[in-house]
């Protein structure tokens, strides 16, 4: 007979803690904290009622320095049993483990799938943290030292402290690390890297109401509008393509179109200029009020697959929003930081299919009109920007068709989709470009004797020159 | 491309600023040595500035760039020493070709003072875009300064927003939305978020706030791959001679070593210190004076610093006794920089 030794297998808590810290980012850490006050506010059902105004009332307050970072919120609170038997937990309990417990946690539409958001956040942070949480007029404490990081024990004490009459949570976190001292420093960009993820990430949930501010700032969310031709103008047809439909447990809409018109914005012959990547073109995808990618111009959205050509300035005026909304985030094709998409999960393949078909339209009218852009201004005169959200409901209200089940190709699914008719140019062979290169000097030479402006554009100069000339031969020709 | 056609004895703000510049690059010779520098610029016409570091510090490693063809011919005219080159490139190719630059002209391990002198107001992307490439390049030690317009009407006057506005070509609500929405297109990625409302271009010294910030970001972003390295600002600088102006200048330090830094050049007696957002600025308005009018100011001065002298002048430099005063407390504190010499070897 063997012997058997047992062998302990327990985690040591510092490699545990480093493990799980070392593949996130500060910048996803600190988002994640912000997804917990936001998933606050659904788990405790007090959304307002007005879904555009979903969010009005609630904050959270980010404060950042060298020497702490304190978020803090009115979203709620985390009640006792959560906090006493999972939210402190490493990784969510399973199903079986929360019913023997005698907890239920609801799905929907929160974001925080995983568990481990808010411990996460702390490890990577600092050494010393406080978490205070007040619901239903009970608030409770819990510390985490420097001792507890370095001993073996995994458990720790809770503590019911004062009331304050605002149910929600506040983290505190000191004794940070040195490269997050660093980072909350002037020395280094990461609060205004901060600042702009936040500003993009929760823009659609800003604009419902939610507060966040920074280091005393509000930021101000980035905006997504498209735009729309207004029905009552009839002589324009420039309009988002939109799709509008429920596939899987999933409601999914599409909406796509031009953000600016094409012929205005920088006007460069470089096609590679970086300027001229404005930020917004491309495509955005908002997964539960959380705008994940913004401005989105890579394979992960179709660009440069079939049939579908790779982002280029010529479609920096172009600008998608596709929005995912699932009760059961893991419905939701979200990668583990949130913050970005996971292109291979379920009915996203599918939605794929309608975005490249809605962005092709507007890329086909961007090559038809190519080198004369500018002749399309009049099919712009009536559009009015309009916040993405509300576009759906304007356009489908008109007239719109149903998209057939065999398109849709998913089990269970039925969607509605509206279709633009976007103006190509007459075809006219009888016009021709000319292009040439001359220097700035003589340029600007003849911009002062044709044009009486030194710094007229080139195209002006070289289409006065050309004006001039004929005259001049037609007039010699007139004399006898 | 510098644009500074105009000589900087006509030019007493920029001059002034020269100064300070000079004055702060004392205290950095406390760390390091400056005569073995390098010193990178746009010389201008005249080369004023390269005349006045060789002869403040010794420098002799010296290279004058342009992008015009004509400006280099005549800065080789103009150049007041045979050892400072003077080569035809853009900014956006000098510091493309930085790291061969350096090498020919101090060695590899050798610093260098680069001063990016900019004068367009159009073009302050591509300015930001490379500096933020010239900072991957910088190596502790390295001495930094740009120079950029930060003159509001350049987006356009009140009579061609008003224009617009009849034309239906904007629908800014007012002068200052249209030309805070030029800059946020402008600055794009450089733009500080938290600065991004009309309320922060209201007047042109939040506007030379608002870019320092800028200048702040593209500096640290190019900085980013090497975290042990940190840029300590030195001077921040808002002037107008017409147009308003700011300049910004910092060096490239090994964050291990800042409090040394600080410790040896004696850094709590920098009069002038542009503060952890580098948007402390030290704001120069000093009028023009006449020789007389300077000579009865200096008989006033008993200690330096004393504004009673200001009401027993003869003179007045304004109607309103508040400007009058504080245009002469602007010469009092810079008298010292005061540019007293139409320098005999440019003219």
């Amino acid at each position: 007979m063997s012997e058997v030794i047992p062998v302990n297998a327990e985690p040591a808590k510092q490699f545990f803690v480093r493990m799980l810290t070392r593949d996130i980012e500060l910048l996803d850490a600190v988002l994640d904290l912000i997804d917990n006050c936001i998933d606050g506010i659904i788990r405790n059902q007090k959304k307002n009622a007005d879904p555009t105004k979903s969010y009005a009332g609630f904050y959270a307050k980010i404060t950042a320095n060298k020497s702490k970072f304190i978020i803090e919120d009115n979203c709620g609170g985390i009640s006792k049993e959560v906090a006493e038997k999972v939210a402190f937990r490493l990784g969510r309990p399973s199903k079986d483990e929360l019913t023997s417990i005698g907890l239920k946690l609801e799905k929907m539409g929160t974001v925080g799938v995983y568990g481990i958001g808010m411990k996460r956040a702390i490890f990577k942070m600092g050494e010393h943290a406080v978490v205070r949480t007040e619901h239903g007029q009970k608030a409770y404490e819990v510390e985490i030292t420097p001792e507890w990081m370095n001993s073996g024990s995994w458990k720790l004490e809770m503590v019911e402290t004062d009331t304050s009459e605002t149910s929600g949570t506040r983290i505190e976190v000191t004794q940070l690390r040195p490269e997050i001292v660093r980072e909350f420093s002037p020395d280094s960009n990461f609060l205004i890297d901060l600042h702009t993820a936040i500003a993009q990430l929760f823009a659609i949930i800003i604009e419902k109401g939610f507060r966040i501010e920074l280091n005393g700032a509000t930021i101000q969310p980035v905006g997504v509008s498209l735009l729309v031709t207004p029905i009552e103008a009839s002589d324009s047809t420039v309009n988002p393509y939109v799709f509008k439909g429920r596939l899987n447990e999933v409601d999914v809409e599409i909406v796509v179109g031009f953000y600016r018109p094409p012929y205005k914005g920088p006007d460069s012959i470089d096609a590679d200029d970086l300027r001229d990547d404005v930020r917004q073109a491309g495509w955005s995808v908002i997964c539960n009020d959380r705008l994940v990618l913004y401005g989105d111009k890579t394979a992960m959205t179709g660009w440069g697959s079939k049939p579908v050509p790779r982002f280029h300035n010529q479609y920096n005026s172009i600008a998608g929003v596709v929005t995912l909304k699932s009760d059961d985030p893991e419905l939701l094709p979200l990668t583990t930081t949130k913050h970005k998409i996971d292109i291979s999960f379920g009915v996203y393949f599918t939605i794929l299919d309608f975005m490249k078909d809605g962005v092709r339209r507007f890329i086909d009218f961007t090559n038809e009109w190519k080198g004369r852009l500018s002749e399309t201004a009049l099919q712009f005169k009536d559009t009015k920007p309009m916040p993405v959200a509300d576009i759906p409901k304007k356009v489908l209200g008109g007239k719109h068709t149903k998209v057939s089940a065999k398109r849709l190709a998913v089990d269970n699914g039925e969607a509605k989709e509206f279709t633009p008719e976007l103006s190509g140019p007459t075809k006219d062979s009888s016009s021709r470009q000319i292009r040439f290169t001359r220097s700035a000097s003589e340029i600007s030479e003849i911009g002062r004797e044709l044009l009486s402006d030194p710094a007229a554009e080139p195209k002006d100069v070289g289409e006065a020159c050309f004006n001039k000339v004929l005259r001049e031969i037609r007039n010699a020709r007139k004399k006898p | 491309m510098s644009g500074s056609k105009v000589p900087y004895h006509l030019r007493v703000n920029k001059y002034v600023d020269r100064q300070l510049f000079l004055e702060v690059l004392d205290h950095v010779a406390r760390y390091q040595p400056i005569r073995e520098m390098g010193y990178i610029s746009m010389g201008g016409g005249y080369l004023e500035d390269f005349r006045v570091l060789h002869q403040a510090y010794g420098i002799q490693k010296m290279l004058s760039f342009d992008l015009d063809d004509w400006m280099i011919k005549r800065q080789k005219v103009n150049r007041p020493y045979g050892f400072i080159e003077c080569r035809c490139a853009s900014s956006t190719q000098i510091v493309r070709d930085f790291i061969a630059i350096r090498d020919s002209l101090v060695g590899a391990d050798g610093k260098v003072i680069v001063w990016l002198d900019y004068t367009e107001a159009d073009k302050r992307y591509d300015q930001l875009d490379d500096l933020e490439n010239l900072m991957k390049k910088l190596i502790p030690g390295d001495v930094f300064r740009i120079t950029m317009n930060a003159h509001r009407p350049n987006f356009g006057t009140v009579d061609r927003y008003n224009l617009a506005k009849k034309a239906d070509e904007t629908d800014a609500e007012d002068l200052d939305e249209w030309w805070n929405r030029q800059l946020v297109d402008q600055l794009n990625e450089y733009m500080p978020t938290e600065r991004k409302g009309a309320e922060f271009i209201d007047s042109q010294y939040k506007f030379a706030v608002t870019l320092g910030h800028a200048i702040k970001i593209a500096a640290q972003n190019g900085l980013r791959p090497r975290p042990s390295l940190v840029i300590e600002p030195l001077l921040s600088v808002v002037y107008a001679d017409k147009q308003q102006m700011i300049t910004m200048t910092g060096i490239v330090l090994e964050r291990a070593r800042r409090d040394e830094f600080h410790r040896l050049v004696g850094w709590n007696e920098w009069k002038y210190l542009p503060g952890e957002e580098w948007d402390n600025f030290t704001q120069l308005s000093v009028p023009h004076l006449s020789v007389r009018e300077r000579h009865q100011v200096h008989d006033l001065m008993k200690s330096v610093g004393t504004p009673e002298y200001v009401s027993q002048l003869d003179f007045r430099l304004d109607g309103t006794e508040e400007v009058h005063a504080s245009m002469i407390e602007q010469y009092v504190a810079h008298y010292r920089r005061y540019p007293t010499f139409a320098p005999v070897d440019n003219m």
